[in-house]
């Protein structure tokens, strides 16, 4: 075939598709191809088992951008979102805390913990959405490059400055410092109940190495409060038929702008010549040509494996080598044949239907990640539950359910190494199925299935290097103008014609959909 | 009765360096120091007949140069001496060694480019250190013209250095010597005090400032240590015409129509000066010392949130016989520090998070008898130690139980590389965090008025309100370590506060 | 007085919010949560059930059934089979409209018919040639809207598939709970969904029935809060809201023709006489007004917000007060409903609008108020629904 593309997009992830819609929409020629026979990267539902649909890896959907699903009309290509609207702790003491839609119900529940921390709770939240509208517009924007400043980024800087100008002091003191506190000294200064601390620092830490005292993950709970500014109240929520919902939305788009999307078509390596990408070649030996190439994997995958160390400059091989990639979760499916009943809420109620949080308190979250630390996965795991069929039937048989478990920590690197994984896996999965059953008896008894997914696993399944679901750890020196690297965080890479548009590169991880299109709005800016 | 232009609380090194600085320029200064010996911290501890500390603070080594000159504290008696060795040491009596030629081992090289890229991005360090932190609450020229100067600085690196120089000191520190370094005593012996007065290991995140700019500040040690530089600058505020007072705890700063003008003592006496610099934490100055009514309300809320838990626990040995290290040339070593690997230091600091102290402490030992022979009796030596970690709140409480086990359980790792160590120690004094407190006024027993994380540096500290080092309220300004650029180097504060108060 | 609905000891319990309203002189639930957003998610992800007993309902009976709904709505009726539904306006004499409402013929000589606000008098003035017998049956018929993708399941489930070949706009009978029940295929929700009714005597049998089936489909009670964005979305004009019946509206202005609120194109004109024929002849070729779908601009809405440095910050239900809409300076309509709409992430307004202006992809602009000062905002005429998933019809 000798059909030329002005691009191929390498992964039909949903940042790959994401950018592969605008190119299309801009009028470009564009081909994705994806490895393996389901398009959605991570964010992929799978029938696991009979009637069991899955969001294998990634399980809410979080901050999808509101302009990314106006733009490409994606309700219209499939898309559907239903909210998570209530979070629900029980504690091994049969007490719980939970915090559904109606703020005078949330204030009552925090109250049984602690007064002064109920009639903080609503001035907290403002304060973030006050910081979060300042994040935002960085979401956006293609990173400075600090070497260099052109006048357009001078430009951009200084329009940040202005909002954050804008602030008083007061608000300024909280942006700054909450950049590089841990999650539990950021809470600290608000909060008094351990209770309610370590409920919502977990929001701080779900896919990163890191532990809730870990400085750097304070900044990571504001993401928490980045849905109410776009009118996409309580953004965080399902999927309609799992994850790959969202994803096939977003390919359905792009195909009605033109794209051509191709499964099993696994890319082997990015063909170079001279300084310019031309093409890739698949696995079969099939060669694709294109005027640009961009990859939708990881840097490590990317640079690493399909560029190949010989053609790229020393310093920058060595920058992404150094590019902490860190696995740190595993996921737990499972197929139940009724619903878990939780000691500290007996029943059914609204509390199944919303985010389920095993994280009774700051030591405990501590202690799983001290056990991480040392190359072992914790024994008493952060867990994070929902219970999709619930609110969206279609993954379930009627009458049963699918629960999806994210389990945190589960180290890429054990001490025995990443490649005894096979041999814990399932002794891990128990270790989940232990814990969650403490505070829910019946779990046991209603377990039909069960899928465990380590580091190693979604590693090899979904390529993801070192099982990171973020495609590289959110820590500070990771983030903005040095995502992947300083130099090339731009979603340029040294390599002429060769993007990157995953969450290796600005903003960053989960189902956002930002790096999709902000490289797709550089790469336009190049043609 | 005589009036003063200005007076300093506490006769801590800061509080001595600002005074000697306003001194300096003419002014009239009075110092008042609660206890009834100068130096606070620094202050010299004879904890046992014949047997004395220089100072809780042990590692003399990160003076302010341009404070050293301007005061001239040399011709005051201060002796600088080169670099020590530190001894990196192993259990089995083995270890490297870091001296001022480099580091043995296998890290040989790579020690000598890093220390070398460490030189390169020091002027981006003092930089930052050496100047007024950006003014947060200023307005935004004002704070995008400090922006531009220190990009200016950065950009003389040259792209690949002045991009390395951002990715680092977000890092954790473990994680930036494990890309240079493979020997692991060697990266546990230079995160260690880069961690001291820290509430975290060498894998939290931001720890790589506090090791780099550690490197960056250090400087030849002070013969007598931390007491001997109380001692010159005492002389120098003597010389000067500065007034010295100890035994005079002030128990609040006095302002009147929003001013400062003067302080009370616990005696109910009153000295007045309409300056009032105070070298004590900013939680003590600005929340015990200022009345409510002094402050704005949100300067308050952000100050009650200062964190400065304290995690150091300080021992000091007499000891028989010889000095407990000796260097693989046969020669007593006068610094040591014990932690065979980084996670031997991370786990050492888990055990904080729990409010418990670490069974196993990593700690930074120094011999400062071995170049001060006064301080210890012949045939004998003063031992003092840096435990790493033992926490302020430790869920037990403190009392005299738990510090004895904190003394035993230092003398037992100090024993796992030195085995007669407990059978020559003649006394011993453990000082908790609580100790520290209760002894020495420090909030949280914090040997650094405040953790030097990154939330709570340059402008951040202690409060964006007063990062400047100016109260609030006109004429009361802080110069403790509690303000920009930290604890690290000594009389950076003192020089700022000066400045800035002299300014006025 | 309020009174309640025959569900009302179901609904009572379950509405944790205790936010009711009057509707039609029956109490109503808006929300039983602590908001609408759940029910309005069950409507479009799963099912959603909610008390519609209080919509005026009439039985209409003998051999003139089908010349006599022919006469009084504008739609022409008599070729409509047993089993089928249709959707038809109901006008005066110079061809205004008064209501709008469903028409099924549950039998040969056996009709029901339903508007939103009591028109036994009207049908009864102009009953009075045909033989016909029109009775107000509203407090002895019971009526459960049950709508979402999933229940055509759970009503198969609760009827032995009673549901599963039945089409769009048509009824049959069932049995639910032992009631005996009819079961339309019509709704107001825009999406699949049927609407079943009872005899008020059985409607807790029904209710049991249905709501202990439909915990296996995720079906939750809903109340008016989400169908009120539920129907913005999906375009559909409610009375004296979007418009006024012209019985009562006191001025001409306030009077609209079908053409001028879209239902149009339930207008037959080309037939026996009919009440308001001429004046609809006359009205169809020139109509003042036209109703259409606004979409208003999130950036432009998030600037003005930005500007004085709130979040945007929109209702969190549809909201019915009347704004001003212009062409330039020009006012040229106004909007009358409008939603934020959660699915589409869009924020959508009804809008009567003069013809002239009322051209697929025109550009208008909205009144809208930030912080307490008026505000233009652009908002663009697109197509209505807003929202028409395949599954309404298939």
């Amino acid at each position: 075939m000798t059909t030329t593309y002005d691009a191929i997009v390498i992964g039909g992830g949903h940042n790959g598709l994401t950018c592969a819609a605008y190119l299309a929409k801009a009028g470009r020629k564009v081909c994705v191809l994806e490895r393996r026979h389901v398009l959605g990267g991570a964010a992929v539902s799978e029938e696991v088992f009979p009637g069991f649909t899955f969001s294998v890896c990634s399980y809410v959907v979080s901050l999808l951008r509101p302009e990314i699903i106006r733009e490409l009309d994606l309700p219209r290509h499939g898309l559907d979102l239903i909210p998570l609207e209530s979070t629900f702790t029980p504690l091994p003491d049969g007490r719980a805390l939970y915090r559904g839609p109606d703020p005078g119900q949330a204030r009552r529940a925090i109250a049984q913990f602690s007064a002064k921390d109920a009639d903080a709770y609503p001035e907290f939240g403002a304060a973030m959405s006050q910081i979060g509208r300042l994040v935002k517009p960085v979401l956006a924007m293609t990173p400075p490059d600090p070497s260099k400043l052109g006048l357009g980024a001078i430009m951009d800087l200084l329009r940040l400055g202005r909002r954050f100008g804008d602030l008083d002091t007061d608000a300024r003191t909280l942006q700054a410092r909450m950049m590089t506190m841990s999650a539990a000294d950021f809470l600290d200064r608000w909060f008094e109940s351990p209770v309610l601390k370590a409920a919502m620092s977990v929001s701080g830490i779900i896919g990163t190495f890191q532990g809730v005292r870990s400085p750097g993950t304070a900044y990571v709970l504001l993401h928490h409060y980045m849905g109410d500014i776009d009118g996409a109240y309580r953004s965080w929520g399902f999927s309609r038929g799992g994850t790959g919902g969202v994803s096939n939305a977003i390919a359905n788009a792009a195909r009605s702008f033109g794209a051509e999307i191709r499964t099993e078509a696994p890319v082997d390596q990015i063909l170079i010549e001279g300084e310019s990408a031309t093409g890739v070649v698949l696995a079969n030996g099939d060669e694709v040509r294109a005027k640009t190439v961009v990859s939708g994997l990881d840097p490590h995958l990317t640079f690493l494996k399909l560029v190949g160390r010989d053609k790229l400059p020393d310093p920058f091989v060595k920058d992404i080598e150094r590019f902490k990639m860190r696995g740190s979760s595993g996921k737990v499916n499972l197929a139940l044949d009724g619903l878990p009943d939780f000691v500290a809420m007996p029943g059914e109620g609204p509390h199944l239907r919303g985010d389920i949080t095993i994280a009774p308190s700051i030591d405990y979250l501590e202690r799983a990640y001290d056990e991480a630390k040392y190359g072992a996965w914790s024994r008493r795991p952060f867990m994070d539950v929902v219970i999709p069929s619930l609110t969206d039937p279609t993954v379930a048989p009627p009458g049963k359910h699918v629960m999806s478990i994210f389990v945190q920590y589960a180290p890429y690197k054990l001490k025995e190494g990443p490649e005894d994984w096979p041999h814990q896996r399932e002794a891990f999965g128990d270790a989940v199925i232990d814990t969650l059953a403490e505070y829910c008896p019946n779990l046991k008894d209603i377990i039909l299935h069960r899928q465990v997914l380590s580091p190693w696993d979604l590693e090899q399944e979904f390529g993801l290097t070192e099982g990171n679901i973020f495609h590289g750890e959110l820590s500070l020196e990771q983030l903005f103008f040095q995502r992947p690297t300083a130099q090339w965080a731009r979603y340029k890479t040294p390599i002429k014609d060769l993007w990157m548009c995953a969450s290796g590169t600005h903003p960053g991880g989960g189902i956002m959909g930002a790096p999709g299109k902000n490289a797709a709005r550089a790469m336009l800016k190049r043609w | 009765m005589s009036t003063y232009d200005a007076i300093i609380i506490g006769s801590s090194i800061e509080g001595l360096a600002t005074a000697g600085l306003l001194a300096k320029a003419g002014r009239h200064v009075i110092v008042l120091e609660a206890r009834d010996v100068l130096g606070g911290l620094a202050a010299p501890r004879a904890f046992h007949d014949g047997f004395t500390a220089p100072g809780v603070l042990h590692d003399a080594s990160c003076l302010h140069e341009d404070v050293v000159r301007r005061l001239a504290l040399e011709r005051h008696g201060l002796v600088r001496h080169s670099t020590p060795t530190v001894r990196l040491a192993d259990e089995d009596g083995g270890g490297i060694a870091i001296d001022h030629s480099g580091v043995s081992g296998p890290d040989a090289d790579r020690f000598a480019a890093w220390r070398a890229w460490i030189k390169k991005v020091s002027p981006v360090v003092h930089q930052l250190l050496d100047n007024p932190a950006p003014p947060l609450d200023g307005s935004l020229p004002r704070l995008a013209w400090s922006a531009l100067r220190l990009g200016a600085t950065l950009r003389k690196l040259g792209r690949r250095d002045m991009t390395e120089f951002l990715r680092v000191p977000p890092m954790c520190a473990a994680d930036w010597l494990n890309e240079w370094f493979e020997d692991e005593r060697l990266k546990a012996g230079l995160a260690a005090p880069a961690l001291e007065g820290l509430w975290g290991g060498p894998w939290s995140a931001g720890t790589a400032a506090n090791l780099l700019f550690r490197e960056v500040m250090s400087g030849p040690d002070v013969a007598g240590g931390a007491s001997a530089v109380v001692d010159a600058l005492a002389a120098c505020l003597r010389e000067a015409g500065a007034e010295l007072r100890t035994g005079a705890r002030v128990t609040a700063i006095r302002c009147r129509n929003g001013r400062a003008m003067g302080v009370s003592l616990h005696r109910g006496d009153t000295v007045d000066a309409p300056i009032v610099a105070s070298a004590l934490d900013p939680q003590t100055t600005l929340l015990d010392l200022l009345s409510p009514t002094d402050i704005p309300p949100d300067l308050a809320h952000d100050v009650t949130g200062w964190r400065c838990r304290g995690t150091t626990a300080k021992v000091h040995l007499a000891i028989e016989g010889p000095a407990p290290f000796i260097g693989d040339d046969g020669r007593p070593v006068d610094v040591a520090r014990t932690g065979a690997s980084l996670d031997d230091l991370e786990r050492a600091f888990d055990a904080v998070k729990y409010g418990e102290m670490s069974e196993h402490p990593v700690l930074d030992i120094r011999v400062p008898s071995l170049v001060s022979p006064e301080l210890a009796p012949e045939g004998h030596h003063v031992v003092s130690i840096m435990a790493h970690f033992a926490p302020f709140e430790l869920r037990a409480g403190w009392s005299d139980e738990t510090r004895e086990l904190l003394g035993r359980n230092v003398v037992a790792t100090l024993a796992r590389h030195v085995p007669d160590i407990a059978d020559r120690i003649v006394a011993q004094e453990t000082l908790t965090p609580a100790d520290l407190e209760a002894e020495l006024g420090l909030c949280g027993g914090h040997v650094h008025h405040g953790e030097m994380a990154l939330d709570q540096m340059l402008s951040l500290r202690p409060s964006v309100g007063c990062a400047d080092h100016s109260a609030p309220v006109p004429g009361v300004f802080l110069c403790g370590p509690g303000t920009h650029p930290g604890p690290n180097p000594w009389m950076g504060c003192a020089r700022l506060a000066a400045r800035r108060i002299l300014a006025r | 007085m309020t009174r309640p609905s025959p569900f009302h000891p179901r609904t009572a319990p379950l509405c944790e919010s205790h936010a009711w309203k009057t509707w039609a002189g029956f109490l109503a639930v808006c929300h039983y949560g602590a908001c609408g957003e759940a029910e309005y998610h069950a409507f479009r992800h799963a099912a959603g059930v909610l008390d519609v007993s209080p919509l005026c309902k009439y039985a209409v009976t003998g051999p003139d059934a089908a010349r006599f709904l022919s006469y009084v709505w504008a739609r022409d009726v008599s070729r409509l089979k047993p089993g089928r539904v249709t959707y038809a306006a109901l006008c005066d004499a110079d061809g205004f409209l008064i209501d709008d409402g469903t028409i099924a013929r549950l039998d040969d000589d056996h009709w029901r018919c339903t508007t939103a606000s009591p028109s036994l008098h009207w049908f009864a003035r102009h009953a009075r040639r045909f033989d016909v017998t029109v009775t107000d049956t509203s407090e002895q018929t019971a009526a459960l809207a049950v709508q979402g993708p999933r229940s055509r399941d759970l009503l198969n489930d609760v009827t032995d598939g009673a549901v599963e070949g039945l089409r769009f706009f048509r009824v049959t009978g069932a049995s639910i709970g032992g009631v005996t029940v009819e079961i339309s295929r019509t709704g107001y929700t825009g999406d699949l969904g049927y609407e079943v009714w009872m005899p008020a005597d059985n409607a807790l049998d029904v209710w049991d029935a249905l709501v202990g089936a439909g915990r296996r489909h995720a079906l939750q009670p809903a109340g008016l809060d989400a169908l009120d964005m539920t129907r913005v979305e999906a375009g559909f004009i409610l009375q004296d809201v979007d418009y006024y019946s012209s019985l009562r509206a006191q001025v001409r202005s306030r009077m609209s023709t079908p053409w001028e609120v879209g239902l149009g194109w339930t207008v037959q004109l080309d037939r026996d006489p009919f009440i308001g024929q001429d004046a609809l002849v006359a009205s169809e070729k020139s109509p003042t007004w036209q109703f259409v779908g606004l979409d208003i601009d999130w950036e432009e809405l998030e600037a003005l917000y930005e500007r004085v440095g709130l979040p945007p910050h929109l209702p969190a239900q549809a909201w019915r007060t009347p704004v001003p809409v212009y062409s330039g300076s020009e006012q040229v309509g106004q909007a009358t409903s409008g939603t934020w709409s959660p699915l589409l992430k869009k924020n959508f307004a009804l809008a009567s609008v003069r013809t002239a202006h009322a051209a697929m992809g025109t550009r208008l602009r909205i009144e809208q108020t930030v912080e307490f000062r008026r505000h233009k905002v652009t908002a663009t005429v697109v197509e209505r629904p807003f929202f028409d998933p395949e599954r309404k019809r298939s």
